[in-house]
């Protein structure tokens, strides 16, 4: 209760102020009830949202905190499996080319290192002679290793062959030669189509060896 | 001391505080239309600080104080904290005859164009019938802070008044 002013001025203002009056609008009112209302009014989703979002930290935290099954261990090997070897394709009468000895090598299928041949002088310089500039020298080289009875002879061509195969007077004395180890030399290459060509080709160009 | 009431008791009290709430406020601002919005705008205010309405104070005294604070805020919005001083210019002369509804008039427009914490100490006191220590716990300034204000806008309403009032004011 307002106490008493003592040290106020008992005028004519006290007077004067009470014959103010500010009528309220009952539409102001009104409005104002209602918009109490609508504030007042519940709303569910302001429940609903922070309780979706509170069980979503608790289902996280649950996930968060349950063991994980570990993966099934991978089984272990008793032994290495065995390699697969690379298929390899060696022409039969051709010797593998240092690349391919290295693959070879690599895959554990080296074939045996040729035998070395005991070195007859006379052997050797024909068979130099085979790959001589003149036509006639290697002609006449060939006639003599052709005729020549020397096993060596035989084995000392096909090397010659697998070496190089453009030296088509080595080819034409294997032809030539009557020994057993020539004869199977010459079956077996007329089976590459690569040595079969060129075996007909040296026929015909030395028939007469 | 009061215990603090439910949501419906809050509501039931609110409403019926709407209409006494509207005339502070009307007394504050001078203008219907700006007091309604000084209220909606306690109204939202009140709303989130109902739980902070614990019965220690009477619902009223509550009530008004969110409707000052608001009434402050709208204020410094619209940076209008001091009114001009040559507002009793904006008066108008009294005319000879003097009828009851131009002195209401006059009054209210006189109250309008105090000082802001001038005119909330005037409204407390004479049309609230608030004690100067309710009033100063209400605007959380002193007492003797009250009774200058109430000194200060009495005066001010003489001498806006003047050619309304019966006596000679006393200085």
């Amino acid at each position: 209760m307002r106490e008493s002013d003592s040290n106020l001025p008992n005028d004519s203002l006290d007077d004067l102020l009470a014959q103010a009056t500010w009528p309220n609008d009952p539409q102001s009112i009104h409005r104002l009830e209602s918009q109490w209302r609508e504030i007042r009014r519940p709303r569910y989703w302001r429940i609903a949202v922070p309780v979706a979002l509170a069980a979503c930290v608790v289902i996280g935290f649950v996930l968060m905190r349950a063991p994980r099954r570990e993966p099934a261990p991978m089984p272990i090997a008793k032994s290495m499996p065995a390699p697969i070897a690379a298929p390899t394709a060696v022409p039969l009468v051709r010797p593998p080319t240092e690349l391919e000895r290295l693959r070879l090598a690599a895959v554990g299928m080296l074939p045996p290192a040729p035998k070395q041949l005991p070195a007859d002088p006379v052997v050797e310089e024909l068979i130099i002679r085979l790959s001589s500039p003149q036509i006639d020298d290697r002609i006449d080289a060939a006639r003599k290793l052709a005729h020549l009875d020397d096993s060596h002879v035989t084995e000392k061509l096909q090397e010659l062959v697998q070496r190089d195969q453009s030296v088509r007077e080595a080819l034409a004395v294997l032809q030539a030669r009557k020994d057993p180890a020539a004869k199977t030399f010459v079956t077996s290459a007329m089976n590459d189509p690569n040595l079969s060509l060129l075996l007909y080709a040296v026929r015909y160009q030395y028939p007469n060896l | 001391m009061q215990q603090a009431p439910d949501r419906q008791e809050f509501d039931r009290l609110m409403i019926s505080h709407l209409p006494v709430a509207l005339a502070f406020a009307t007394r504050l601002t001078g203008s219907n239309d700006e007091a309604e919005e000084l209220v909606q705008s306690a109204l939202l205010k009140a709303a989130r600080a109902a739980t902070s309405f614990r019965g220690e104070s009477s619902f009223k005294t509550w009530f008004f104080r969110i409707i000052l604070n608001s009434f402050h805020d709208s204020l410094a919005a619209r940076d209008i904290e001091e009114l001009p001083e040559d507002m009793a210019a904006r008066m108008p002369s009294p005319l000879a005859e003097v009828v009851s509804k131009e002195a209401c008039d006059r009054v209210t427009d006189a109250i309008a164009a105090l000082p802001p914490r001038q005119r909330e100490v005037l409204v407390l006191h004479t049309y609230e019938q608030m004690d100067h220590a309710g009033i100063a716990e209400m605007l959380g300034i002193s007492e003797a802070n009250v009774r200058k204000n109430l000194q200060l806008a009495r005066d001010r309403l003489r001498i806006l008044l003047m050619d309304y009032l019966k006596e000679p004011t006393r200085a």
